[in-house]
C-alpha cells in the first residue's frame, strides 16, 4: 500500500518532553517493572508529557514481546453484506470492544474456494491474530477450512466433523413457539410455506411446526405444506390454498421466512382477504425493514443474531461464565433461542358460520 | 532466527530470500536450503513486525458511526473490503453506536494497532464531529461530512438522483408527478426534492402545480400519503415518486387496495434500490440505486492509491434502475 506515513510519537519523544530516560518512560507507560521504582512525581510528569504529545502505546510493537495484538479475525461468507446477518457482526464488534479487542473482518463471498479461505486465514495469522470466528449468512453446515485453529468459533453455521464449537439459532424452538401462538388463537388448519431447497433451518422449523401440532392433538395435512422459493414471490403460492373449498382452506399460515410472508400478504390481498381478520400469517427471521413495515406488522420469530454474535466473542476470548443460563449444548453445537415478536398479523379464526359462507 | 540456524545461513540471508530483496545474489542452492528450513519449521512471516519496520501495517480502520451496522453500512463495508483485499490490506472494523466519545476511544484503539488510514462512515447523510485523533492518519469520510469540508468526503449525488428519477418519469411522458418525500429535515430529502424541482422546471413545468407531501421514510407513510392523495385529488397524478423504497411499498399497497393499477394507471418510483426488497416486490420497483458499495470502495481506493485522497466532496452518481412499476401514462 502506498500510504503517506505519519510519524507517531515514540517513547523517545516522551522521554525528551519529560526530561527523563527512555527506560523510565518505558517503565511508566508500558507498566514494566524490571526492578525500577519510579517516584510518583516523575510518573505523573511522564504521563502528562505522553498525553500532551499524543503518545499511544504501540500494540504491534508490544506484540513482538507478548505475541498478542488483541485482535480477533472474523471470517465470513457474506455476513457483512446481508442485512439480517450483519447484526451478528455488530454485536461481535461491541463485545470485542468492551474487552479491548478489535475485529479484522474478511468477507469471502458466497461459496469461496477452500484455497481462498485458507489464504485469508494465513493473512490473519501473519497479522498475529490468535482468535477466530467463522460466520455464515444463513444457518448451514460447512467444511472447516484448514489453518483454522481448533478453538475457532463457528457462528450461524455448524462445522462439519463436530470438532469446533458452533453457535446457531434454535430454529425448532422458534417454529414451535410461533405455531403454538396460532394454535392458542384457535387455529386448527395451519399451512406451512416451506423453503423448497430444504436448508438445515427448513428441516428444523418443520420439526418445530410438527411438535406444536402433535402437542395440541392436531393432524399434519400434507396438502397444506407447500414448498416454494424463499423470496417474496414465493409467498404468492398461497393463492393455491386460498382457492380451496372453505372447509379445507387454512385459517392461518406459517411462513418459512418474512419475505415469503410478504408475498403471502399480497396473495391474501389480491383475493380480497384481510390479514388477520380473514387469515392469520406469521413469519420467521424478524427481518429489518420488512417484518415491522408490513401492513399489518408481522408476528414473527426474531433470529437471536445479536446474542449469537456476542457469545461468539465471549467463547473466542474464553470469558468465564459465557455459557451460564444457556441450555446444555448437544456436543459442540450451542442453540440460542429467538424471541417470539407479537405484532398484529394473528387473530382468532372467523367462526364456523362465516367460514362456510361463499368465498369473496 | 530458527530458520537461519537450521539452514546454516545468516538471518539477513533468510530475510533476503523470503522478502525477495532485489540486488542480492544468493545461490539457488542456498535459496532452496532456506525454503526447506521454512517449510520444516512452518515459519510464517510476522506481518505485524514487518509493519513496524516499514512504518505501515497494511490495515485500514473502518469506523461505522451509527447505532448499529445496518444494511447500508454493510454495503459500504463490502465495497471498502473488496478494494482493501485487492491491495493486500486488511480491514479493522469498529462501530461507535453513534457516540462521539466511543468514536474517539475506538479510533485510538485503531491507531494503537497502527492502522495506516481510516474510513469514517455514517448512514443517513449528515454532518459529523470527527475525533481529533483521526488527524494523525489519512482519513476519508463516507456518507457524512465535517463543517467546511477540511476532511475529504464521499457523498451520494442526491440532487442528481432526484433529478434523474423525475426525468425518467418525464421521459415516459408523465406531466403530473406527485412527490411523497422522506423526512423533510434530512439532508437527502432536501437534495432529492431540489433535483425533482430542477427536472420539472427544465421540462417547462411549474413545480408549484405538483403535489409534494412530506413523509417519514417508512412504509406506513407511503400508504397513508397515497390515501390522502387519492382523497384530495379528483384526478390522481399519473406518477408518484417516493422518498424511498419502503414508502413506495406502502404506496403500492394503498394503490392495490384502492383498485388503482400499477403501472397501467399510475407509475411508482422508489429510491435506495433496497436489498431483497425493490427487485422482489410485485410489481418490481423502479428506483434509484444508493451506491454505498461504490462509496466504500472509492474511499479505500483513494486511501491506498498513493498521494493524498481527493480533497473536498466527491459526489457519487446514484443511477436510476427501471423495473416494472413505471410505464407511459395512459392519459
Amino acid at each position: 500500500m502506498e500510504l503517506a506515513t505519519v510519524r507517531r510519537p515514540t517513547l523517545k519523544d516522551v522521554a525528551q518532553a519529560a526530561g527523563v530516560s527512555i527506560t523510565t518512560v518505558s517503565v511508566v507507560l508500558n507498566d514494566r517493572h524490571e526492578g525500577v521504582r519510579v517516584p510518583d512525581t516523575t510518573r505523573r510528569r511522564v504521563q502528562q508529557a505522553a498525553e500532551e504529545i499524543g503518545y499511544r502505546p504501540n500494540i504491534l510493537a508490544r506484540s513482538l514481546r507478548t505475541q498478542e495484538t488483541r485482535t480477533i479475525g472474523f471470517i465470513s461468507d457474506e455476513v457483512t453484506t446481508t442485512p439480517y446477518a450483519v447484526s451478528m457482526l455488530a454485536a461481535a464488534q461491541d463485545e470485542a470492544a468492551d474487552n479491548g479487542y478489535l475485529l479484522f473482518v474478511v468477507n469471502l463471498g458466497p461459496n469461496a474456494p477452500l484455497a481462498l479461505q485458507e489464504q485469508a486465514i494465513e493473512q490473519l495469522v501473519q497479522q498475529q491474530v490468535a482468535q477466530f470466528i467463522y460466520g455464515c449468512m444463513y444457518h448451514r453446515v460447512i467444511e472447516p477450512p484448514a489453518g483454522l485453529p481448533a478453538d475457532a468459533v463457528f457462528l450461524n453455521c455448524e462445522a462439519g466433523g463436530g470438532r469446533h464449537r458452533s453457535i446457531v439459532p434454535d430454529e425448532r424452538l422458534g417454529a414451535y413457539e410461533v405455531v403454538t401462538e396460532l394454535i392458542n388463537a384457535g387455529h386448527r388448519r395451519i399451512a406451512f410455506l416451506d423453503d423448497h431447497q430444504h436448508p438445515p433451518a427448513s428441516r428444523l422449523r418443520f420439526d418445530g411446526f410438527m411438535a406444536a401440532l402433535t402437542e395440541h392433538g392436531l393432524d399434519y395435512d400434507p396438502a397444506l405444506h407447500l414448498e416454494t422459493t424463499p423470496f417474496v414471490r414465493g409467498g404468492l403460492v398461497l393463492s393455491d390454498l386460498i382457492s380451496l373449498p372453505a372447509d379445507q382452506r387454512p385459517t392461518a399460515v406459517f411462513c418459512y421466512n418474512d419475505r415469503i410472508a410478504m408475498g403471502a400478504y399480497r396473495a391474501a390481498r389480491v383475493a380480497g382477504l384481510q390479514v388477520p381478520d380473514d387469515l392469520s400469517i406469521v413469519g420467521f427471521d424478524d427481518q429489518e425493514f420488512i417484518a415491522s413495515e408490513l401492513d399489518p406488522p408481522l408476528t414473527t420469530v426474531r433470529l437471536p443474531h445479536r446474542e449469537m454474535g456476542r457469545l461468539a466473542v465471549q467463547l473466542a476470548l474464553d470469558e468465564p461464565g459465557a455459557l451460564d443460563g444457556l441450555p446444555t449444548p448437544e456436543g459442540n453445537v450451542i442453540r440460542i433461542a429467538g424471541e417470539l415478536v407479537r405484532r398484529d398479523s394473528v387473530a382468532e379464526p372467523r367462526d364456523q358460520a362465516v367460514e362456510n359462507s361463499p368465498s369473496s | 532466527m530458527d530458520v537461519a540456524r537450521l539452514a546454516g545461513v545468516s538471518p539477513a540471508t533468510v530475510s533476503f530470500v523470503l522478502n525477495q530483496t532485489a540486488g542480492q545474489t544468493i545461490s539457488e542452492e542456498t535459496r532452496l536450503r532456506v525454503l526447506q528450513a521454512v517449510a520444516e519449521l512452518d515459519y510464517r512471516p510476522n506481518r505485524a513486525a514487518q509493519g513496524l519496520s516499514q512504518g505501515r501495517s497494511a490495515t485500514i480502520g473502518f469506523v461505522s458511526h451509527d447505532v448499529d451496522f445496518g444494511e447500508f453500512a454493510a454495503a459500504a463495508i463490502k465495497g471498502a473490503h473488496e478494494a482493501c483485499l485487492r491491495q493486500g490490506n486488511l480491514l479493522l472494523l469498529v462501530n461507535t453506536g453513534g457516540s462521539n466519545a466511543q468514536a474517539s476511544r475506538l479510533i485510538s484503539e485503531l491507531l494503537d494497532r497502527q492502522a495506516d488510514a481510516l474510513i469514517f462512515a455514517a448512514v443517513g447523510t449528515r454532518a459529523v464531529v470527527l475525533p481529533d485523533a483521526a488527524d494523525r492518519v489519512p482519513t476519508v469520510l463516507v456518507n457524512c461530512f465535517v463543517a467546511h469540508d477540511p476532511v475529504p468526503a464521499i457523498l451520494p449525488d442526491e440532487v442528481r438522483g432526484g433529478r434523474e428519477a423525475a426525468q425518467a418519469l418525464l421521459d415516459l411522458g408523465h406531466r403530473d408527478i406527485a412527490y411523497l418525500t422522506g423526512k423533510p429535515s434530512q439532508w437527502a430529502t432536501k437534495a432529492r426534492l431540489r433535483g425533482y424541482r430542477d427536472a420539472l422546471r427544465a421540462a417547462g413545468l411549474d413545480p408549484a402545480n405538483h403535489t409534494v407531501l412530506p413523509g417519514n421514510y417508512h412504509a406506513d407513510s407511503g400508504h397513508d400519503l397515497v390515501r390522502a392523495l387519492l382523497r384530495q385529488r379528483r384526478r390522481p397524478p399519473t406518477a408518484i415518486m417516493c422518498g424511498n423504497d419502503r414508502m413506495a411499498v406502502g404506496a403500492l399497497l394503498a394503490l392495490l387496495e384502492a383498485g388503482v393499477r400499477v403501472p397501467e394507471d399510475v407509475s411508482v418510483m422508489g429510491y435506495d434500490d433496497q436489498f431483497q426488497l425493490a427487485a422482489e416486490v410485485r410489481p418490481a420497483l423502479s428506483t434509484v440505486r444508493l451506491p454505498y458499495d461504490v462509496m466504500g470502495r472509492l474511499a479505500a481506493e483513494q486511501l491506498t492509491a498513493g498521494g493524498a485522497p481527493t480533497p473536498g466532496r466527491t459526489l457519487v452518481h446514484c443511477p436510476v434502475v427501471m423495473r416494472d412499476s413505471t410505464a407511459a401514462p395512459s392519459r
